[in-house]
């Protein structure tokens, strides 16, 4: 055999399958065709048109909302004006519950995912009052996730104890002026996040079909699952003073401590995490979820089943919060009830779930031959 | 008799060429793979930047250097794979590339890789022998050193270490998960079908079946075809073939690339001496004639039993599960440093409980506030990793004023699809628990 073709068909060989594989990890973006078998992208397209875009929206209506109430509250500053202000806030946070396992693409901020930025409890008041005082505070280049977002804007707005006339009259020109700095950023945060889902994020999403890392099977998984700990990990078992080193009970950890609606969104929260699995749009309409996608692999049905009377402990245990305000009730029974069936549901959506998908979690190489 | 034939054989020569081509195609790939973990910007999320690591049975005194002693050791690494892949200062090189790889490999167990061992062994060899006594650097420094034939050992001794790997990594294949349920690739398979072209054919169990059987055919049987001319070329091109389709299906970095140009070893002198010749051809000098020869036979009376019993560790020491109770894939007891390589789909769900051996109050840990995703996913699965962790949580509380912390586990771990199972006792005070070479007994057993 000539020598040289040899050497020549052996480099080439060995030169394209490299390629072609590094080539294939990266080509995953592109759309594909599937045959038969469950089809992702047709879970994807389902989950961003009548989840992930719908409940940005509302989102953004809310906050978009918020922001005349908050311009009004400033141009005239009164009770009536204050109310106004926090009806349409309540509305913003439990708005927020339902897109803040999504904070990936669009809704990955400089700082992480917005829920992280922009959801952060508790806030740090001491430091809000400082940058209320600082006339060189500069929003934009803090990286502090504590003194921005959703619960300052509950802390100015509610107060600490203040009756409303008291928190009026306290408004000084300086705290409007900050008022009025966090809620513009919720505003074009939310404006941005829209628009971009709107435009070419949204094909973006639905054709990066696979399950690697950086998969939108992969981002959506993670986060779904991110955030259903931080149900459990932050919402109920910090204030209610479960977690490792505490010495007891703490009311003032609870998410929106202020407003005193922990429970509420608490129940809006979980509804979130059900919607993604189930498939389920907000408003109750089936659509193709996790669930959807387990019952089409190995293994998945017994995993189903499974899943299926853990989820009705914990809304049964989330309907056993005491009513009232929760960070007055933090060492209530019915929390600990809570954090157990949260935990013990936590491993069927954490491991269970994605060994059965063969999603990839992180971008590290795997053991392979 | 037979001490005449182990003394002829250690005589015996044979054409140096494929031991340099073996010599550059390593130093190539081990310089990307090097560049390639930098620009991953692995060096910080890996090393740098986790608060705590895993670290491997009687090595826990390796700590990472800080972030400018990391980098430095990646230059070292950058700089010793140029002087292997050019025989330049070769034997320096090698052996500071083998302590700095090893030595970073040894930072984080939770890292560990089968083929990163296997990089690990090549390099060590690799300071054995004389790779560099021809179309190097090192030669047209010092001609004298120069060389056209080396023993037939030195080429069969690398030779002997891929056929370990690929054997065992065969062998381990033949259990009943792998062959009668296409587990883990029934599972893994399926989540594959957006890949262009092929990808529609992951969705049939079928696929799963065809590729758990190939493979183990392919693993097991592919050495013997490389050794004998006949199947030589048909078993290189199932080499490429199996090592690009893996390398498509998994996140495995480069080593389908390192495998598939160490394998060409097993092809004859002639071969790799034409393709030598033609890269070299300008640089006549550096194949250099065989002058010093007679004189520089290598003194082997230490060398070779050093070696042998080397090999003869690595033979043995991938049989160790035997000696331990219960499942392997489950217990992992003797799981690594065995070439057990994409045999199991294995995930777990760790919650460590923290109880102050004072007043009682029982807390339960976050583990992202400690723990990177990737070593929360390999901690909460294998029982030593858990243990490690416990520890850590014991002396942290410490600091922070626990008198007598006691560390709980719940870890449920689901394997190749079965129902998730507690792995180890939920009620043991792991802080009590000692990680050793003796069975771990707050292990639970597999069901079913």
């Amino acid at each position: 055999m000539n020598f040289k073709k040899q050497i020549l068909s052996i480099t080439t060989l060995v030169f394209s399958a490299f390629i072609l594989f590094n080539a294939c990890s990266s080509s995953e973006e592109e759309t594909i065709n599937q045959p038969a078998g469950f089809d992702r992208s047709e879970m994807l397209t389902s989950i961003a048109d009548n989840l992930i875009i719908p409940n940005f929206e509302a989102v953004q209506t809310s906050v978009n909302a918020l922001h005349a109430s908050v311009q009004n509250f400033v141009a005239n500053t009164t009770e009536q004006n204050l109310q106004a202000m926090r009806n349409n806030w309540v509305q913003v946070v439990k708005d927020h519950q339902h897109t803040n396992a999504f904070g990936f693409g669009p809704a990955n901020l400089l700082l992480g995912s917005y829920a992280n930025v922009l959801g952060a409890f508790p806030v740090n008041t001491a430091n809000i009052e400082q940058n209320i005082q600082n006339p060189n505070f500069d929003l934009a280049n803090s990286f502090a996730t504590d003194i921005r977002g959703f619960y300052t804007v509950e802390y100015l707005i509610y107060g600490i104890g203040q009756s409303d006339a008291q928190l009026v009259s306290g408004f000084t020109q300086e705290r409007r002026d900050y008022l009025v700095l966090i809620v513009n950023e919720l505003k074009t945060t939310f404006d941005t996040i829209v628009s971009e889902w709107r435009g070419t994020y949204r094909n973006e999403f639905i054709s990066n079909d696979g399950t690697s890392a950086g998969s939108s099977v992969s981002l959506l998984y993670n986060e779904f699952v991110k955030y259903y700990e931080v149900l459990k990990n932050f919402k109920v078992e910090l204030p209610a003073g479960l977690t490792a080193g505490q010495s007891g009970p703490d009311g003032t950890l609870v998410e929106a401590y202020y407003s005193g609606i922990s429970r509420d969104l608490i129940m809006e929260h979980f509804e979130s995490s059900k919607n993604i699995y189930f498939g389920r749009s907000r408003s109750g309409q089936s659509i193709i979820g996790f669930e959807d996608y387990l019952k089409s692999v190995v293994g998945g049905e017994d995993l189903v089943n499974a899943t299926l009377p853990a989820i009705t402990r914990i809304d049964n245990a989330i309907a056993a919060l005491p009513s009232g305000e929760l960070s007055a009730n933090v060492g209530d029974q019915s929390l600990i009830t809570l954090r157990d069936e949260l935990q013990a549901n936590t491993a069927n959506f954490k491991s269970s779930m994605s060994s059965l998908l063969g999603i990839s979690i992180t971008f590290n190489s795997g053991d392979g031959d | 008799m037979l001490n005449q034939r182990v003394a002829n054989y250690l005589n015996k020569l044979v054409p140096i060429a494929p031991l340099i081509t073996f010599r550059i195609a390593f130093g190539a790939v081990m310089l990307f793979s090097t560049i390639r973990y930098i620009y991953m910007g692995w060096v910080d999320t890996q090393l740098v930047d986790p608060i705590l690591h895993f670290s491997y049975f009687g090595f826990d005194w390796i700590e990472p250097l800080p972030r400018l002693g990391m980098y430095a050791v990646f230059g070292l690494l950058i700089l010793s794979s140029v002087g292997i892949l050019l025989g330049y200062f070769y034997r320096v090189a090698t052996v500071l590339f083998f302590f700095a790889f090893t030595y970073v490999e040894l930072i984080d167990i939770t890292y560990y890789l089968n083929h990163y061992y296997f990089v690990s062994i090549v390099s060590f060899l690799l300071i054995w022998l004389p790779a560099n006594q021809n179309y190097s650097l090192d030669v047209l420094r010092k001609p004298t050193i120069g060389r056209k034939k080396v023993s037939a050992w030195c080429i069969d001794l690398l030779k002997l270490q891929i056929a370990i790997v690929y054997i065992y990594a065969g062998l381990f294949k033949i259990n009943t998960d792998w062959l009668l349920e296409a587990l883990p690739l029934a599972i893994w398979l399926p989540a594959k079908t957006s890949i262009p072209i092929i990808g529609g054919i992951f969705q049939y169990q079928e696929t799963a079946y065809l590729f758990s059987w190939m493979g183990m055919l392919f693993d097991t049987f592919v050495v013997f075809a490389l050794l004998f001319k006949p199947t030589r070329v048909l078993a290189y091109i199932a080499v490429v073939v199996f090592h690009t389709l893996t390398g498509i299906l998994f996140q495995i970095g480069v080593f389908p690339l390192v495998m598939m140009l160490v394998v060409t070893i097993f092809f004859p002198a002639t071969f790799h001496e034409r393709i030598l010749n033609r890269i070299f051809k300008k640089l006549k000098r550096v194949n250099s004639e065989e002058k010093a020869h007679q004189n520089n036979r290598r003194n082997n009376s230490k060398l070779v039993p050093l070696l042998a019993f080397f090999m003869l560790f690595q033979l043995l020491f991938p049989w160790r599960y035997l000696l331990y109770p219960g499942n392997i894939f489950w217990t992992e007891e003797g799981y690594r440093f065995s070439w057990r390589v994409m045999l199991m789909e294995k995930a777990g769900t760790a919650t460590f409980y923290v109880k102050d051996g004072d007043d009682g109050r029982e807390g339960s840990v976050i583990n992202s506030q400690f723990l990177n995703d990737h070593q929360e996913k390999q901690m909460a699965m294998q029982p030593d990793l858990i243990l490690q962790f416990a520890h850590y949580l014991e002396s942290h509380f410490k600091d922070k004023g626990m008198k007598d912390p006691k560390v709980r586990a719940e870890v449920w771990v689901t394997l190749n699809g079965r129902r998730a199972q507690l792995l180890i006792d939920p009620k043991r005070d792991l802080t009590k628990e000692v990680d050793g070479w003796k069975t771990k007994d707050w292990i639970l057993p597999l069901k079913q």
